[in-house]
């Protein structure tokens, strides 16, 4: 159960909403303040790559993101690409496999670069992609 | 708050002051700056991060692409950042071996 849930219109000005709620719901949970600037970046980054995502499918539907306060924080970013046009569906895919002119591919590889971030700064990170779209599933356990 | 851009000359260096949040949404401005300057000749760059209160993978990319730019055409590009949680962005994306990453103006045209 979503403590707070945010429809994101597919407009990329809307991401720093996003990361400002981010912070907020951070703070409330006694996420430290060091920890708290990772939760801004991630939560960007996730919400970005899912923007990017409806934005290239044409899609007009907006990025669910779900906070869960339990305890810690978890960050649910929710696309409806379905696939094969999901750029969440390749993260394993290594930098560097760029095809040049082609725009799905280096979403793609966007995409994997922004797992590598997210891994870097998240305490855990998982990535569910199926038919209905991909969700990015971000988590800190909170003090430490 | 929004992205700002002040650009000046030092010596043969051109200084881009830049300020605010470079995100997936203001990056573009960026980049079109440095595109702008790269086609103007100006292939020495100094990109100074000291007001910029937020920087992510769209922005890490632009600099990078104009890090390609000017090398491109024998330039360089160093970056100005004393800032922790900045920096810690670089080191996570490896960027830290890309940049140049200087703790002033002074230092990034001197080197």
């Amino acid at each position: 159960m979503a403590t707070v849930r945010i429809d994101v219109a597919p407009d990329q000005a809307y991401v720093r909403v996003v990361r400002l709620v981010a912070v907020s719901l951070a703070r409330l949970n006694g996420i430290t303040e060091e920890v708290v600037e990772d939760v801004r970046r991630a939560v960007g980054e996730a919400c970005g790559r899912a923007v990017a995502a409806h934005c290239q499918a044409d899609l007009d539907a907006p990025v669910i993101v779900d906070f869960q306060e339990d305890p810690g924080l978890t960050v649910i970013v929710n696309d409806v690409v379905p696939l094969p046009h999901a750029s969440g569906a390749n993260v394993a895919a290594p930098l560097g496999d760029e095809t040049p002119g082609d725009p799905q591919g280096q979403l793609q590889q966007e995409a994997s670069a922004v797992i590598a971030v997210l891994e870097g700064l998240a305490d855990a990170v998982s990535v569910n992609t199926g038919d209905s779209g991909t969700a990015v599933t971000l988590h800190w356990t909170g003090r430490r | 708050m929004d992205l700002s851009l002040e650009t000046r000359s030092e010596g043969d260096w051109t200084v881009v002051e830049v300020g605010g949040e470079i995100d997936v949404y203001t990056a573009p401005k960026l980049r079109e700056a440095l595109v702008e300057l790269v086609n103007a000749g100006r292939y020495q760059l100094v990109v100074d991060v000291e007001r910029v209160d937020f920087l992510d993978s769209t922005g890490l990319g632009v600099l990078v692409g104009g890090l390609k730019r000017v090398r491109a055409n024998d330039g360089n590009l160093r970056v100005v950042c004393t800032q922790e949680r900045l920096l810690k962005i670089f080191r996570i994306t490896g960027l830290t071996k890309v940049f140049a990453v200087h703790d002033s103006v002074a230092s990034a045209v001197a080197a």
